[in-house]
């Protein structure tokens, strides 16, 4: 066996330790960090119930469940089980300014920075979609490319990676999925829809990693690993660039996206296109240019919030929300139209999420599955770093990657990793990218696949998978090639 | 604001239809008469004057009563002109022409046979036209219920406008199918009503009056002088067309008969044929 291939084994040897050894070091460990002795028949009870709960959250199509019911379920499971085992204690404790203030447990456990950030963050976009900002964006965009397909697929593919970088991804997949069934249609060139639509749904999980608030993982680990707005940028820049530009070369080669050739044509393309109109969803312009200005302000808000007074002890949750609250202020009689359209679904399963992982690592189960990192974290930080990143992809393609990030965030800090280690990259990039590889593996290919669905365009499970699969282990080993040649 | 299909509604909404401006081609027009010949040359001339927009360079001729005794000839008689364009009047060889309640079997025939358009003038027996009509057609109503698209209705109006002349485009949509359609909407507890109402009779109106300043620009970017006038309404009765056309003095009125494309659907919500009978006054051009 190859030494990569024994740290895979080794760590998932963990998960199902049946020696006491790895128990008994997990307990030692928790003891020291402050968290009280559990037995190993109780961790693996609390390990078979998040197993349980992966795996539940990983059928939610077939059982046809909301992945915040599924994670609901769990976390009164967990939380009741916890309680009555002795994990964890009834209440927590705060201290603010000397005083004391008492909070249930499974309140406690949850990461309301996280939280914070999406919900406020999503309103922002909300409010700021209704100036018609990116909807102006897209089709200026689509004019500029003056109808030809392979300017349109370089121009969708990099505001798909840069509207998923500010935005999120399945913003951004909807955007401009429905932008290129739409432009196509109208071009006359549906038949290249198809091949527009995956390769945008694969851009976005590249988009995803371009910022700290691209992706809930980033979010996750950046907070855990102490990792600025800036430098995650910084880093992952360059490997977004790479990425970017060999999927749109690999898949106009593989779809034969091409230019136009013939002046009929240009002409004809030029006058589709031109007929569009950029101001047409445009209801106020005073409201268009201030989302504009504000839009800009938000990123650069997010990216300086380390540097800026008392929003820096705040946190970037606080200052999305500012943003959130100055951008509602224009539909002051409407607000909540919008507080509707939140997906509360998603904010559920991150509450339910952090509530569950706080009894596990109580349980001992985060150490116990650390235990197995250990082996790889062991390998150095080169061939650790591409173990954890390959196994953080496989695991993403099949289940949800913010149970993984949330779980392996909370490992590594454990572990005391330092923020400057490359196995925190290798979780971002292998929970990202793992997203690639099925039709599931992200919500935003999920969206690509109802885009593709809705225009009766031919994919299976098997055929996206098969498509796919080049791309994304293209862009897991030159993730891998980066994250060990370039970070460690 | 996040749903794919409120995406999907923003760039369908901002994929305008363009307009193509086409030049028509009309170098053959037949003019059909039951009149003697004599006369049947002086209504070719009273049609010529009308229509002096088309140019000189036309070959017009006329068919005088003695030249047909039923449809099968007529028909006959266009096969062999292969006119590009056919001018006419209502109830020949009839006297139902006093009553305002048919066109006659021999234009019912033109018009749901031929390929090219009929021009149909006010009866050459009735003194009914009105004062400013049948000079010459610098005053054009194109008038449909459906304008968004439509590039070759447009460009038949455009080809019969007098330079320096006005367009008037006018998209009519039918209120009675709209208030059908929102008593139901009104029915189905998951759309809300009010929302809808306005929404959709606001986009209904937007989508044509988008079209017409397409249309304005393409005319003007072609170097063709001619004002184009939008007039886009709710409305679905006759007297409402015929209103339009006594206050804008139109000279000629364009629609079509037929939906293109759909030989079996008859367009202006049925109602062409009614405006065909009702606008006995005015000159008609119809697709």
């Amino acid at each position: 066996m190859t030494s990569l291939s024994q740290a895979l084994f080794a760590s998932l040897s963990g998960l199902v330790a049946t020696t006491g050894e790895h128990a008994e070091a997990a307990g030692e460990a928790a003891h020291a960090a402050g968290h009280h002795a559990v037995s190993f028949a109780t961790t693996m009870l609390f390990t078979a119930v998040l197993v349980m709960m992966v795996l539940t959250l990983a059928l939610e199509e077939k059982i046809h469940a909301k992945k915040s019911l599924i994670t609901f379920g769990f976390a009164v499971l967990a939380v009741f089980l916890g309680h009555a085992l002795d994990v964890i204690p009834g209440e927590a404790m705060v201290t603010i300014a000397g005083e004391t203030l008492h909070m249930p447990v499974y309140v406690a456990g949850v990461d309301w920075g996280v939280i914070a950030i999406i919900l406020a963050s999503s309103i922002f976009v909300d409010v700021t979609s209704k100036s018609g900002l990116f909807t102006w964006i897209a089709i200026k965009l689509t004019k500029a490319s003056r109808g030809d397909p392979s300017k349109l697929l370089w121009y969708y593919g990099i505001m798909t990676v840069l509207f998923s970088a500010v935005l999120n991804n399945v913003t951004a997949m909807i955007i401009v999925g429905s932008l290129s069934a739409v432009s196509l249609g109208k071009l006359g060139q549906r038949d290249r829809l198809l091949g527009f639509l995956l390769i945008e749904g694969l851009l976005t999980n590249i988009g995803g990693l371009l910022t700290l608030i691209s992706s809930v993982p980033n979010i996750i680990v950046g907070q855990a690993a102490g990792i600025s707005f800036i430098r995650f940028f910084v880093v992952a820049a360059p490997y977004v660039v790479l990425a970017t530009a060999l999927t749109i070369v690999m898949g106009a080669k593989l779809f034969k996206i091409e230019k136009l050739t013939s002046e009929e044509e240009k002409r004809a393309a030029s006058e589709k296109v031109d007929a569009f109109d950029e101001n047409d969803g445009i209801t106020s312009e005073a409201f268009f240019r201030f989302g504009a200005v504000m839009s800009g302000l938000f990123i650069v808000a997010l990216a300086t919030t380390s540097i800026i007074p008392v929003a820096q002890d705040l946190g970037m949750g606080f200052v999305a929300g500012t943003f959130a609250f100055v951008m509602l202020t224009r539909y002051k009689h409407e607000v909540d139209e919008f507080y509707k359209a939140v997906d509360w679904d998603l904010i559920g399963f991150f509450a339910f999420l952090f509530a569950v992982i706080n009894v596990m690592e109580h349980a001992q189960v985060l150490a116990l599955i650390g235990q197995g990192l250990t082996h790889i974290v062991a390998l150095g930080p080169k061939l650790g770093s591409a173990a954890l990143l390959a196994a953080s992809a496989i695991f993403s393609s099949v289940t949800d990657n913010i149970p993984l990030a949330a779980m392996l965030a909370k490992i590594l800090k454990s572990l005391g990793t330092s923020a400057d280690s490359p196995l925190w990259w290798a979780v971002v990039f292998g929970a990202n990218l793992g997203g690639n590889i099925t039709p599931i593996g992200s919500a935003s290919t999920v969206v690509a696949v109802t885009v593709i669905h809705k225009n009766n365009l031919p994919m299976t499970f098997g055929g996206f998978v098969k498509v796919a699969v080049p791309y994304a282990i293209a862009q897991i080993i030159l993730a891998v090639v980066y994250v060990v040649l370039v970070l460690s | 604001m996040t749903n794919l299909d409120q995406f999907e509604s923003l760039f369908n909404a901002a994929a305008h239809e363009a307009f193509g401006y086409r030049p028509l081609d009309v170098k053959r027009v037949l003019v059909v008469t039951d009149l003697d010949e004599s006369d049947a040359q002086a209504f070719l001339a009273r049609a010529q004057e009308l229509l002096s927009v088309l140019g000189d360079d036309v070959a017009w001729t006329a068919v005088h009563k003695g030249q047909f005794d039923d449809c099968d000839q007529l028909l006959d008689l266009m096969g062999n002109h292969q006119p590009d364009l056919v001018v006419s009047y209502r109830n020949l060889k009839s006297l139902a022409y006093k009553w305002p309640y048919s066109l006659g079997v021999f234009l019912n025939v033109l018009i749901r046979q031929l390929e090219p358009p009929v021009v149909v003038l006010p009866h050459p027996k009735l003194d009914e036209r009105y004062s400013w009509a049948e000079i010459n057609t610098d005053r054009v109503l194109v008038v449909t219920d459906h304008l968004t698209g439509d590039a070759d209705l447009v460009n038949w109006g455009v080809r019969f406008t007098e330079p320096k002349g006005k367009l008037f485009l006018a998209h009519v949509e039918s209120d009675a199918d709209f208030d059908r359609y929102m008593s139901v909407i009104g029915k189905l507890p998951d759309i809300p009503t009010d929302l809808a109402r306005e929404q959709i009779k606001e986009r209904l109106l937007k989508d044509p009056a988008g079209y017409i300043e397409a249309v304005q620009k393409e005319l003007t970017r072609e170097g063709l002088d001619i004002d184009v006038e939008p007039i886009v309404k709710m409305g679905h009765k006759v007297s409402e067309y015929r209103s339009l056309v006594e206050e804008n003095q139109c000279d000629l009125v364009v629609f079509r008969t037929r939906e293109p494309g759909n030989t079996e659907a008859l367009a202006l919500h049925g109602v062409a044929y009614a405006l065909a009978l009702e606008l006995r006054r005015v000159p008609l051009l119809m697709l």
